[in-house]
């Protein structure tokens, strides 16, 4: 009896062990993380999963989110310096587009992997979203159509920087084929025209105050058009590409492999469409006949009814304001645009406020020029370039009276000038902060360090317009378009009818409006195919401003203290052809799928 | 001849007392708890050096509280958890951490046993794969009670201090350096004058380390320990006490604290017999540790005296020494950090039980007995720090920001805190019919750990494991074992594996032919072969902030995110939370698997000479791995799957030949071990060229560019630009003086598809001791030898010790060895140059990792050396360690091999001590 007892406590002792295996290793107890079906399970969490989603799609092309750490694309694209030599666009200025990426970037001027985790996260909000139990059904419509938006928002960018790129519909299985390879430039047009015409259908109008920051329907139409845009410019609207791909088959991913007029006339019906929402839903190009409130109100103000949509970001210290913000009140990372001072290759863009033409200094000056010349010339200068630049010598325009943004108050100077360097003429006494440092998007900003990024202003539709119906070969509506633009900032009307002449006319509208913006300058002259990108705007020579100060002059030096002042080229940059589009990373080349773009 | 007792105890977790011994047939090295304590260490891993074949121990810094030694078992088998201390830690049968073993006091341990192959691991699962340091405590012995006292006292000094260059040789080569980036026209920084004060001693040249470092630190431990029992009742007691300082040159005050240690530990081990069939052992173990230092990172004081050159300012600006220099550029005035911004004060508590029950159940069957067992073992971390903040000045000018203040104490926090409760049930048999001899058991061990952090919050694990081992006439031994181990890392369907394991043995020294043979007392022949497996894994590493350590790869785990922000609403919007996924799910994650070979032989011969050898082979596979294949637009998320495959083969030989003449006795013993690892697969991208990848190669290979010498003169055209005959570097314009690399692909570009191997792995291959025993009359010698071969150090991963003047860097001896050339002052070295020319810019091309910076990092120590006499029950001894080290890393660059990343020295140690036994 006594043994038989022993057998059983053996035994249960065992069996008591091995019973407990299953809830011994169950679900993992973690903390503070979530898997997916907890993120799908309620409202509150599957908004933190569409918020990642705008907050990792939207930023496409801004400090912050190209993938190079430091520096805006205008440091690569002529608006101004290049930075710091630790800075992705000192490197990029110095030896190009390379495969292997620089400064955080996987290739070029972006990461290209990155994109694809970033509409993965999206698709993922896409498929799973109605598990959610306590949404409506109307809430999960508009969310899949947000959804749709921000996957056609990323590769509306990586249309223009790539050309086709493979197309992704859903999040990948291991099941899937994982072997498709790069679509062409027909069925990226296709294929993201589709996505913003089923997020329209199910985005609304407009939203509600609390909701502002989140892609309404224009938006949605703004994506269209501004890819319709691009695919009916020169690069590839094009019977041949700008290189040839290795494998001539491949053209088609580059370009069209026809050069059509008609897609001008697809990308003038895709603006007019965004016209029309935006009469319906109250947002409009703000003209008050006061060029520098409106311009600086329409690119500074959150919220204000130009802007179609915006990075909502209304947190100091990050990686915009520090590329950004030039003003002392950024103090935490200032070495981030102290080298970034504005080009002269920018500043004669601008028009004198009456519409005529600035004289500046030009290199091979027998003489430099006197300082009273710089200030009669900033006096004369156009609204919208005192409302981006804070110019040397002379205090920030955009936050009147408050010393921050004030000569007196920029402790850093801002602008190429040194005491008594006169002798220094025609070479550069500085190298780095040019004319002036940036205050574009700060009106009336004060101390706060944020801004909203515009990632669609309504100047941008009636430019796109202008531009397309010049070259469908109506030139009324060109200037009628252009016009609106022009005029908002105080400018006399242009009257331009010669096809060739008002392209540049509206090319250098863009540069205007557009300073610093999306890398417009970037990407656009790429796709204008302009000849001179190799010569000042992307390559070649980048020239900066010099002052001379007069001896015994107080720091930070005003303008009045200004002796001489010459233009002298800064540096020089690199370009290839090869750099009309970006390489991808030479990692994913070698995976064995993807081709490569020419000249990489 | 001497029968050998087959003691394989599996309750308390395989104790096997070396291959050697033993009728096992495991590979497995074993050393007493009395060879650890001749090493003075307040970290127990570096008495470990040297003394077991099969385990490669790197010393660990003298950096009290961060001071332990890198272990490895047979070298790098995978590079799944691919660095040091992968092996699993048990003592006394349940497993701890490698900050446990660190502080387990050397009097409280009676035997340390590294497991190696197959038959030795087979029990252990998951915990097996990568080898097993097994670790018995002190038990208490039958008979009259003994108390052992020992006191001991060490003077401790750095082994090797790297000195950078005085101010006057700075200076010379700065002036080279600055020259160089002008365009190759000398314009120097220094005058003339300025030089002259530097070489007169008249301008400012202070040595950092000098200012830092003072003599020496010292060492001081004492312990008790009482031992004894009647057959019913065992007990051994330790009480310890440790107390440590540094050469750190700050005296302890309210104001400042030295790096300094002390240790308090207690240990009492149990055993009772109870109404015959029960055996109950009780074992408490605590410990409390404070550690104090200095307000003020170690490393990052380390990396400023590397980098903060010798003239930039004397310690204080004034005569009167009270205001701190400092610049902007050298705002951390290394004696400023370590006397004047306070200090800071960390208390660790340890408590282990464990409680074991053994049933003896010859009733049911003669030799059955079940055995239960329980441990639970708690660590704490907490402390406090007294900052205060010392105003910096420049020729009587303030030049920072920072102000002098009195010293403020924060709030007594945590550092976080852990606990595992383990508990184990084993039925075994162990009995004789006839000539055969059979043990089996069966098992399970339970384990759950918790402690702080997103992942490693919770960590179970269940081993289920058993084995029969049958001997027939003490000649014949044959085992089969097994683990079936489940995981909780790993989807349901996953989590459980079987790993099993089949071994022989034949003791050829019992056959009748040998039997009586004066020549062979002992000659035995292993084989083993099974599978075991490894449940954690680095890859997940590359999810910064969250890494899982391969944990729970099997469903999609979202992570707040913390990068940037979202808004939403008019004017200034409201923040949004945002939840991002972090890896792509896996549900078919798995524990790595590792099948493992091994044979060996064990002698003993003449009475005089004892050998034992091990060859093995180890196929990992399954290794999880970051799948660097997916393609990019598959959303570029982590996706971890088990693709990686790796192979190890090597051997171990060990040896010692020991005797006696009158009142002379001697022991001469050495060993050698080798271990190579092969990657066979890790999802490597294939590179452009097949020479540039890493696969095929041994884990850690360093891959590089091969430097070809410098760029002469000739090289370049009258305009500066490199002859477009020779390959054109991507790295940036080169001039004269830079490194020149070879074109391996000749496409006529010097890019990253030129790299290939540089060098060995950090890992050293091989690893080898020799030691010598004297004894005469009282008097006793002994010392012991220890190096390792066949890896490599990058000096570049030593920036700021290597690169001169870069980033206002500093210059060190190697950097006199550069490339320059200006005739007019003299100075031209274009034929004997070893380092590129200097220059004081940021130079892509010259620092890359190349064949120029890759060094051998192999070395031969004398790591301990100890001279005692003993007299009745007293024994005196004097003892160093790390007394002198043999390297061409230390001879050619002034680096010790163990200690050449620039962080606290390694130790060099004399010890004097007193034994009493009562």
């Amino acid at each position: 009896m006594k043994k038989l007892y022993r057998i059983i406590l053996v035994a249960l002792a065992a069996v008591s062990m091995s019973a407990c295996q299953s809830y011994f290793l169950e679900k993992p107890d973690t903390t503070g993380t979530v898997d997916s079906d907890a993120v799908y399970g309620s409202k509150k969490n599957a908004t933190m999963a569409l918020m990642a989603c705008y907050r990792d799609v939207l930023l496409h092309g801004w400090p912050g989110d190209m993938g190079i750490g430091h520096c805006t694309l205008g440091a690569i694209s002529g608006e101004v310096g290049r930075g710091y030599n630790w800075h992705g666009s000192y490197f990029i200025s110095q030896s190009g587009l390379t495969v292997n990426g620089t400064d955080g970037s996987d290739a070029g001027a972006d990461h290209y992997a990155n994109n694809f985790k970033k509409i993965r996260e999206c698709w993922a909000l896409y498929e799973h979203i109605d598990e959610c139990v306590d949404m409506t059904d109307a809430e999960k419509a508009t969310i899949k159509a947000e959804a749709k938006a921000l996957v056609a928002y990323r590769y509306m960018g990586m249309f223009y920087r790539y050309g086709g790129v493979p197309i992704v519909e859903g999040t990948f299985q291991a099941s899937d084929d994982l072997s498709r390879g790069r679509a062409t430039i027909a069925e990226m047009v296709e294929f993201i025209s589709r996505l913003c015409d089923e997020a329209a259908e199910g985005l609304p109008t407009k939203w509600d105050d609390a909701n502002i920051g989140r892609i309404n329907k224009g938006a949605a139409l703004s994506i269209k058009a501004r890819v319709l845009q691009y695919a009916a410019r020169p690069l590839f609207n094009s019977a041949t590409p700008y290189l040839s791909m290795a494998n001539a088959e491949n053209n088609t991913m580059i370009c069209y492999g026809n050069a059509d007029k008609e897609r001008w006339n697809a990308a003038i019906a895709a603006n007019e469409a965004v016209l029309s929402w935006a009469d319906a839903a109250g947002f409009y190009l703000i003209d008050s006949d006061n060029p520098f409130v409106d311009y600086a109100t329409a690119t500074s103000v959150p919220s204000n009814p130009e802007v179609i949509l915006a990075f909502k970001n209304n947190q100091d210290y990050n990686a915009l304001s520090n590329f950004i913000n030039c003003s002392p009140n950024q103090n935490s990372n200032r070495y981030d645009t102290d080298c970034s001072g504005v080009l002269t290759n920018m500043l004669e863009n601008y028009y004198a406020a009456d519409g005529t033409e600035l004289s500046w200094p030009k290199i091979g000056d027998a003489a430099p020029r006197a300082g009273a010349n710089w200030i009669a010339n900033i006096a004369k200068i156009e609204p919208r370039a005192l409302a981006d630049i804070k110019f040397g010598g002379h205090d920030a325009m955009n936050n009147e009276g408050i010393y921050n943004w004030q000569n007196i108050g920029w402790s850093r100077g801002g602008y190429s000038a040194d005491m008594d360097k006169g002798d220094v003429f025609p070479n550069a006494i500085d190298e780095n902060k040019g004319c002036g440092e940036r205050c574009k998007f700060y009106y009336k900003a004060g101390s706060r360090l944020w801004f909203e990024p515009p990632l669609f202003r309504m100047a941008e539709i009636y430019l796109n317009l202008a531009e397309a119906y010049n070259e469908y070969g109506n030139s009324a509506k060109a200037l009628q378009n252009l016009n609106k633009v022009h005029e908002r900032a105080g400018l006399p009307a242009i009257r331009e009818t010669d096809q060739a002449k008002l392209r540049q006319i509206i090319q250098r509208e863009y540069y205007i409006e557009f300073f610093q913006e999306n890398g417009n300058r970037y990407f656009a002259s790429k796709h204008w195919k302009r000849e001179d990108i190799g010569n000042g705007i992307c390559g070649g020579a980048m020239r900066m401003l010099q002052f001379n100060i007069k001896a015994g002059s107080q720091w930070p030096y005003a303008a009045s203290t200004i002796d001489t002042y010459w233009d002298a080229v800064a540096y020089n940059s690199f370009w290839s052809p090869a750099m009309f589009l970006e390489p991808f990373p030479q990692s994913e080349i070698n995976k064995g799928t993807l081709v490569q773009n020419p000249g990489y | 001849m001497k029968v050998f007792k087959h003691i394989v105890s599996l309750g308390a977790g395989l104790l096997i007392a070396g291959s050697m011994m033993a009728q096992t047939t495991a590979a497995v090295s074993t050393v007493s708890g009395e060879e650890l304590y001749k090493v003075s260490s307040t970290s127990l891993t570096n008495a470990l050096v040297g003394l077991l074949p099969g385990l490669t121990v790197v010393q660990g810094t003298g950096e009290i509280d961060n001071n332990g030694a890198q272990l490895l078992v047979r070298g790098v088998g995978s590079y799944g958890s691919g660095n040091y201390n992968s092996a699993k830690i048990f003592v006394d049968g349940f497993e701890v951490n490698m900050v446990y073993l660190n502080t387990l006091s050397p009097s409280e341990v009676e035997s340390v046993s590294v497991l190696k192959d197959a038959a030795a691991v087979a029990l252990y699962g998951e915990r097996g794969a990568n080898g097993v340091i097994v670790i018995k405590t002190k038990r208490g012995q039958e008979g009259p009670v003994s108390v052992k006292a020992r006191v001991r006292y060490g003077v401790q000094t750095p082994s090797n201090i790297n000195k950078p260059l005085d101010s006057y040789e700075y200076a010379n080569l700065y002036n080279q350096a600055v020259s160089n980036d002008n365009g190759m026209s000398w314009a120097p920084a220094y005058s003339a004058d300025q030089l002259a004060a530097y070489k007169s001693g008249k301008g400012v040249n202070v040595d950092w380390y000098d200012q830092v470092f003072k003599g020496a630190g010292n060492y001081a431990d004492g312990d008790i320990i009482f031992n004894g029992g009647s057959k019913d009742a065992k007990f051994n007691v330790d009480l310890g006490y440790v107390n440590s300082s540094s050469f750190l040159n700050v005296e302890n005050s309210d104001q400042a604290k030295n790096l300094g240690y002390q240790k308090f530990n207690l240990r009492a081990n149990l055993d009772f017999n109870i109404l015959k069939i029960f055996e109950v052992k009780v074992d408490l173990g605590g410990r409390i540790e404070f550690r104090n230092r200095p307000n003020y990172s170690i490393s990052q004081l380390m990396q400023d005296v590397a980098k903060y050159p010798s003239n930039i300012y004397n310690v204080f600006d004034d005569e009167k020494g009270e205001n701190f220099s400092g610049t902007a550029v050298y705002p951390n005035n290394p004696y400023g950090s370590i006397t004047a911004l306070g200090w800071n004060h960390a208390k660790y508590r340890n408590l282990q039980g464990n409680f074991s029950i053994k049933e003896r159940l010859d009733d049911i069957l003669e030799g059955l007995y079940l055995e239960e067992s329980f441990s639970f073992n708690s660590h704490t971390a907490s402390g406090f720090s007294k900052s205060k903040d010392y105003a910096r000045y420049f020729n009587g000018e303030r030049t920072t920001t920072n102000e002098t203040t009195t010293i403020t104490a924060s709030g007594y926090g945590s550092n976080g805190m852990e606990d595992w409760k383990q508990g184990r049930v084993t039925l075994g048999y162990d009995g004789n019919i006839g000539k055969s001899h059979l043990t089996a058991m069966t098992g399970m061990h339970l384990s759950a750990y918790s402690g702080d952090g997103r992942f490693s919050y919770k960590y179970h694990y269940a081993n289920w494991n058993g084995l029969a081992s049958y001997s027939y006439d003490n000649r014949y031994v044959l085992d089969a074992m097994f683990s079936y181990f489940g995981n909780d890392a790993y989807a349901p369907g996953h989590q459980w594996a079987f790993y099993p394991t089949v071994a022989g043995a034949w003791i050829a020294s019992n056959e009748s032919f040998l039997k009586d043979s004066d020549a062979v007392q002992l000659l035995k022949f292993r084989a083993s072969a099974g599978m075991s497996g490894a449940a954690d894994s680095n890859a997940t590493g590359v999810l910064s902030g969250y890494s899982t350590n391969g944990r729970y790869l099997f469903k999609d785990y979202y992570a707040n995110s913390y990068i940037g922000a979202f808004y939403m609403g008019a004017t200034s919007g409201t923040w949004q939370t945002t939840l991002v996924p972090m890896f792509k799910a896996n549900p078919d994650a798995h524990a790595e698997k590792a099948m493992k070979y091994n044979v060996g032989v064990d002698a003993e011969l003449f009475n005089h000479v004892r050998v034992s050898a091990d060859a093995f082979l180890d196929k990992r596979s399954d290794i999880l791995t970051l799948d660097n294949n997916v393609l990019g637009y598959l959303g570029k998320q982590y996706s971890f799957s088990n693709i990686g495959r790796m192979t190890s083969k090597g051997f171990e030989v060990a040896g010692a030949v020991f005797g006696k003449s009158g009142d002379f006795r001697f022991e001469v013993n050495g060993a050698v071990s080798y271990a190579r690892n092969i990657i066979d697969e890790m999802s490597e991208v294939a590179p452009a060229n097949y020479f540039n990848a890493q696969t095929g190669r041994p884990y850690g290979t360093i891959i590089g560019l091969m430097a070809d010498g410098f760029y002469d003169v000739t090289d370049f055209d009258e305009a500066g630009n490199l002859n477009s005959s020779l390959p054109q570097p991507a790295f940036g314009s080169v001039q004269p003086g830079d490194v020149k690399y070879k074109d391996l692909d000749k496409n006529g570009l010097v890019d990253q598809n030129d790299v290939t191997a540089v060098g060995d792995s950090k890992f050293p291959e091989w690893s080898f001791n020799a030691g010598i025993k004297l004894a005469w009359k009282g008097f006793d010698f002994q010392a012991l030898f220890q190096g390792v071969a066949a890896c490599s150090v990058n000096l570049l991963d030593n920036w700021n010790q290597t690169v001169a003047f870069v980033d206002n860097g500093n210059a060190y001896p190697i950097a006199k060895g550069a490339w320059a050339y200006y005739p007019t002052e003299n100075i031209d070295t274009r034929k004997t140059a070893t380092y590129p020319r200097l220059t004081t810019q940021s130079n892509q091309n010259n620092y890359q990792t190349s064949s120029l910076w890759v060094k051998n990092g192999d070395f031969l120590k004398l790591r301990n050396v100890e001279l005692g006499y003993n007299f009745k029950n007293v024994r005196l001894y004097l003892s160093g360690q790390n007394l002198f080290t043999i390297s061409s890393l230390l001879k050619d660059y002034g680096l010790d091999p163990e200690s050449c990343y620039g962080y606290y020295p390694t130790l060099k140690t004399y010890t004097f001590g007193l034994i009493m036994n009562f």
